[in-house]
């Protein structure tokens, strides 16, 4: 066990091979590897709010699935733009570090998302409401998304110290992935199951745009 | 690496605007192979657009594809071809030294970076066709990109312009010793020139050349229209081109109009 877990708390401390600056031998593959376990651990709890009914299991393994996959879809989606635009902002020579950063992000919304699976676990033992669990799964999603940060920021900063123009590299990233994020989210719904709907891969009505559901809320807002 | 795609590669990573290339010249900003990289990046972009007409049409119109993958390249190269000649006048203007042939070059090479963003951002749009069946959100998002590219492109080309500066700068060096420091046998700091009328000259030309960038992107959006159409509106049946008549900005607004109150 301890010997599995060696590369995560090496991961977390940013030391051994995952050291800034050091030589990133395998990391690509460590990285997505933890994507896809700790993305795995935390789907199957998430989808146990409806998933824990016999004849239901298989809800939790398909989340299980779709969570790694929500983020590494999105990363290749937004990879060819980030490889171009790092490339005619002349820092290619970086772009080996700056996909591990982003990358390295992701590893680490997961790993704190299976850290914080528990609480979760609790959240679905204390309510049978399912409104409470979608907003419980959002504020944990923040949480391991801010927590991120501090990998991302280890590190960009050497890569920042060496072109300011890395900063507007790391905002563009962001917003791109948030913005194809967003939408691969709403289409690779059910995430938390509703108990009262059939299991479900896909929602058999999912294949919609977020933005569009949103612009018309606002549209229906702002009409008297 | 094919030869073309290492030709593309050392364009976008800056390796065809250094100065001491330019020094000698934008021989090596070669016009066919950029020309040609161009249309195959800008035929990418447009297949991905106009797979929304394949879609969410019975039948899908084929030939849509067809149509966007020649008219996203033209949309570049007819834009360039409206605007190169004021280009060239304003470039004159600025003292830039920059031949006729040589402007061009620039400008294609930063029509291919443009649409080698374009280009990456396929995916994404592709994502979001197979996602989304409202027309006036693709719409926005292809002018959003468009924009975006068109961003970066003429950022290269504000970069390559300074190094042509720089360059000049550095062709200018390897001089003969000028008149004052042979009689006074003291030399002359490099870079203490250009005269004081020579700078001002440069700082009207830049202002020239942002009003310059004003008329290419009007140029650019309004060419879109004129083309159009490159996704097809699902109720209208497919054609090469719409009838004349309306303009993009006032469309882009009505766009937006028509997101909020579907």
């Amino acid at each position: 066990m301890t010997h599995l877990l060696a590369p995560v708390d090496e991961f977390l401390r940013g030391q051994g091979r995952f050291a800034v600056g050091t030589e990133p031998v395998g990391r690509t593959r460590h990285l997505v590897a933890f994507i896809v376990v700790f993305g795995m651990a935390y789907g199957a709890v998430m989808a146990s709010f409806s998933g824990l009914a016999p004849g239901r299991y298989h809800q939790m393994l398909y989340v299980g699935i779709k969570v790694p996959l929500l983020l590494l879809v999105t990363s290749l989606l937004c990879l060819p733009s980030f490889f171009i635009v790092n490339t005619v902002a002349g820092l290619r020579e970086d772009f080996r570090e700056a996909l591990h950063a982003v990358l390295a992000g992701q590893a680490c919304v997961t790993i704190a998302l299976a850290a914080l699976a528990p609480v979760t676990a609790l959240c679905y033992i204390s309510t049978p409401n399912y409104n409470v669990a979608v907003l419980f799964n959002a504020a944990m999603f923040t949480v391991a998304a801010a927590a991120a940060q501090v990998v991302m920021r280890r590190y960009y900063s050497p890569l920042i110290g060496r072109s300011p123009r890395h900063r507007g590299m790391l905002l563009f990233w962001f917003f791109l992935y948030a913005f194809v994020g967003i939408e691969m989210g709403w289409v690779l719904r059910p995430f938390i199951g509703d108990p009262n709907a059939p299991v479900a891969f896909f929602r058999p009505d999912a294949w919609g745009n977020a933005y569009v559901v949103v612009a018309r809320l606002v549209g229906r807002t702002l009409q008297p | 690496m094919p030869n073309w795609l290492r030709e593309l590669d050392d364009l976008l990573r800056g390796r065809k605007s250094r100065p001491e290339l330019l020094a000698e010249g934008t021989g090596h900003l070669r016009l066919g192979p950029h020309a040609g990289m161009a249309v195959l990046l800008g035929m990418i972009y447009g297949l991905a657009m106009a797979l929304y007409s394949v879609l969410n049409r019975t039948p899908p119109a084929y030939e849509q594809l067809l149509a966007s993958a020649l008219k996203v390249p033209a949309l570049f190269f007819l834009t360039l071809l409206v605007s190169f000649p004021s280009l060239y006048v304003f470039s004159a203007l600025t003292d830039a030294q920059l031949s006729p042939l040589a402007a061009l070059r620039v400008m294609v090479s930063a029509v291919v970076v443009s649409l080698a963003v374009l280009a990456s951002l396929a995916p994404i749009t592709v994502f979001f066709t197979l996602t989304t069946s409202s027309y006036p959100f693709m719409k926005l998002l292809n002018v959003f990109f468009f924009a975006a590219a068109a961003f970066v492109g003429l950022g290269f080309l504000l970069n390559m312009l300074r190094q042509l500066d720089q360059a000049q700068a550095l062709g200018a060096k390897p001089q003969a010793p000028r008149a004052e420091e042979v009689t006074t046998g003291r030399r002359v700091p490099a870079g203490a020139d250009p005269p004081p009328l020579n700078k001002a000259a440069k700082g009207t030309g830049r202002t020239l050349f942002q009003a310059w960038l004003v008329v290419y992107a009007l140029v650019g959006a309004q060419m879109a229209w004129v083309l159009r159409p490159f996704i097809g509106a699902p109720k209208l049946p497919f054609e090469w081109f719409r009838p004349r008549g309306g303009n993009v900005f006032t469309d882009v607004l009505r766009s937006i109009g028509e997101l909020l109150t579907q």
